[in-house]
């Protein structure tokens, strides 16, 4: 026996080489160093014939979930809003600046049924909006009389990701590069019992939205460049 | 090779053996002391993810304990199944450990033990430390949606449970989906955005007393194996049961404070015991008394 081996010397200068090449590989640069817009006012509070439903007064959650949203995201819009028709849309933009793994924003599937929800189907399809193709997921959520079909969308860095992995490759080639991603989450649900007919009026609401916003702003929920 | 018995400093060490092991030690010291302070700061300030800790303490105690498989003599370890277990979760480490994806930076600790073991001491030696290896599976936080998936049947039966069961007793109780409303009372059963959920925890409980305990019975491992669920199950139940309790007579301060505070040993303890019952019960069986009297 011997106090020493090669063989060990090795193994352990190698980890000692993967420890420093963790650190150094680290990304330092924030997507955006400052989130340099405040998502109240990009928001439109009126746009086509929608304005924000004034009888609704927005139920503040609990504080522990207000706690965990706040860490989650850096800034969230949440409304209700009603056209003339009496017809209402419920809009959530929710903004993370870092999108690295701990602060990441949630699934809405996995939200919805960590909510008492039951998700009955969840299917992915395109949006054309101002002439990009938008991956999104429709899903239908339903605790016991409240039927609420829900279209969303997730963006990591620099576009919309549809799915897990995508997500973590957009992660990866940000992060490789020295970058921290940001990241934006938009969902627009109403309540209804007829799915089909609520996708496409959530489809209308979102063009209107959009329409209606500073073009500058749009490929911050959109992404800057195609899915 | 000589017949003069080795000199030993500490009597029972193998003091040349573990200096051996000395560049690996510092290597593994400087790739995850800094993952531990990060979870201590992080995720394992959650309460689902309290029982981290324990984890990592208990598979070190268990790596000690086999120390000697560590100390033998080398028998020729295996090049190449080592080389490649270890690179990979290097690989892993790196990627997890820089870009902050916490499954891949904690995930990498079994190939990268597992490639240690296997390129320093052979197959053998793997052979004897699976377990510690296998356990550290409970210390990898899991995706969202996997915990969803895992725990959510299982939840939505214990609110169905804790309703009727409450519903028969006269309670003024109603469930909506996993909200159970009782008096002016709301509460939520699941809270699976937040994390990992304590029937993980369980099964870990369940498999290291299974180890500890091990007999050459398989019918009361299998036995064993298969209460881990309904335990789970069962403890969980209490819990709820408990909790609602507390909060329809003391109010829900009450209720809250004994969930953040207590809840979580209680379930614990609660599935130990339960735990230690069945076996003593299945040792109490003609058919399943004594180790291995059937085999």
């Amino acid at each position: 026996m011997k106090y020493f081996d090669w063989k060990f010397l090795l193994v352990g200068t190698v980890m000692v080489l993967a420890a420093g090449a963790a650190s150094a590989l680290k990304p330092t640069r924030a997507q955006h160093e400052t989130a340099g817009f405040d998502l109240a006012k990009m928001v439109p509070v009126s746009f086509g014939d929608w304005i924000i439903d004034p009888s609704i007064v927005p139920i503040v959650p609990a504080p522990d979930v207000q706690a965990n949203l706040a860490r989650l995201y850096s800034q969230i819009v949440s409304r209700t809003y009603v056209n003339a028709r009496g017809e209402s849309m419920m809009l959530t933009i929710a903004y993370g600046g870092d999108q690295s793994d701990a602060l990441k924003a949630h699934w809405q599937e996995v939200c919805y049924s960590a909510q008492g929800f039951e998700i009955k189907e969840v299917l992915h399809d395109n949006l054309y909006l101002l002439g990009k193709s938008v991956p999104v997921t429709r899903m239908l959520a339903v605790r016991r009389a409240r039927s609420e079909p829900v279209t969303y969308w997730l963006t990591m860095g620099n576009r919309v990701v549809l799915g897990r992995l995508q997500r973590l490759l957009v992660q990866l080639r940000f992060g490789l590069s020295g970058r921290i991603p940001d990241g934006m989450l938009v969902r627009v649900s109403s309540i209804s019992t007829n799915p089909t007919q609520a996708f496409m009026a959530h489809e209308e609401f979102i063009s209107a939205l959009l329409g209606a916003m500073r073009q500058d702003d749009v490929p911050r929920l959109l992404g800057s460049l195609p899915s | 090779m000589s017949s003069v018995p080795e000199q030993r400093v500490f009597p029972g060490w193998d003091v040349e053996g573990l200096c051996r092991w000395l560049p690996v030690t510092l290597g593994l010291a400087l790739m995850y002391v800094p993952t531990y302070i990060d979870l201590a700061h992080g995720l394992w300030r959650q309460e689902a993810h309290t029982h981290g800790p324990i984890i990592l303490a208990v598979t070190a105690w268990l790596i000690w304990r086999h120390r000697a498989a560590l100390v033998a003599r080398p028998a020729g370890g295996a090049r190449l199944a080592g080389s490649v277990a270890l690179a990979l979760g290097l690989v892993l480490y790196i990627t997890g450990r820089s870009q902050g994806i916490a499954l891949f930076e904690v995930g990498s600790h079994i190939p990268v033990l597992g490639g240690v073991v296997l390129l320093l001491l052979g197959w053998r030696a793997l052979g004897r430390l699976w377990f510690p290896l296998f356990f550290l599976i409970f210390l990898v936080p899991l995706p969202g949606f996997v915990t969803v998936a895992m725990t959510g049947p299982l939840k939505s039966l214990v609110a169905q449970g804790v309703e009727s069961m409450l519903y028969g007793l006269g309670y003024p109780i109603a469930r909506s989906g996993m909200v159970l409303s009782i008096g002016q009372y709301q509460m939520l059963i699941a809270d699976a955005c937040s994390g990992m959920n304590s029937i993980y925890s369980l099964a870990a409980l369940g498999f290291l007393y299974l180890y500890l305990t091990a007999s050459r019975n398989h019918a009361r491992t299998a036995l064993l194996l298969a209460s881990i669920v309904p335990i789970a199950f069962t403890a969980n139940f209490i819990r709820v049961l408990i909790l609602i309790l507390v909060t329809f007579h003391l109010g829900y301060d009450a209720g809250q404070s004994f969930f953040h505070g207590s809840a979580g040993m209680a379930l614990f303890v609660t599935a130990l015991l339960l735990l230690l019952g069945f076996d003593a019960l299945l040792h109490r069986l003609p058919p399943l008394r004594g180790s291995g009297a059937l085999q």
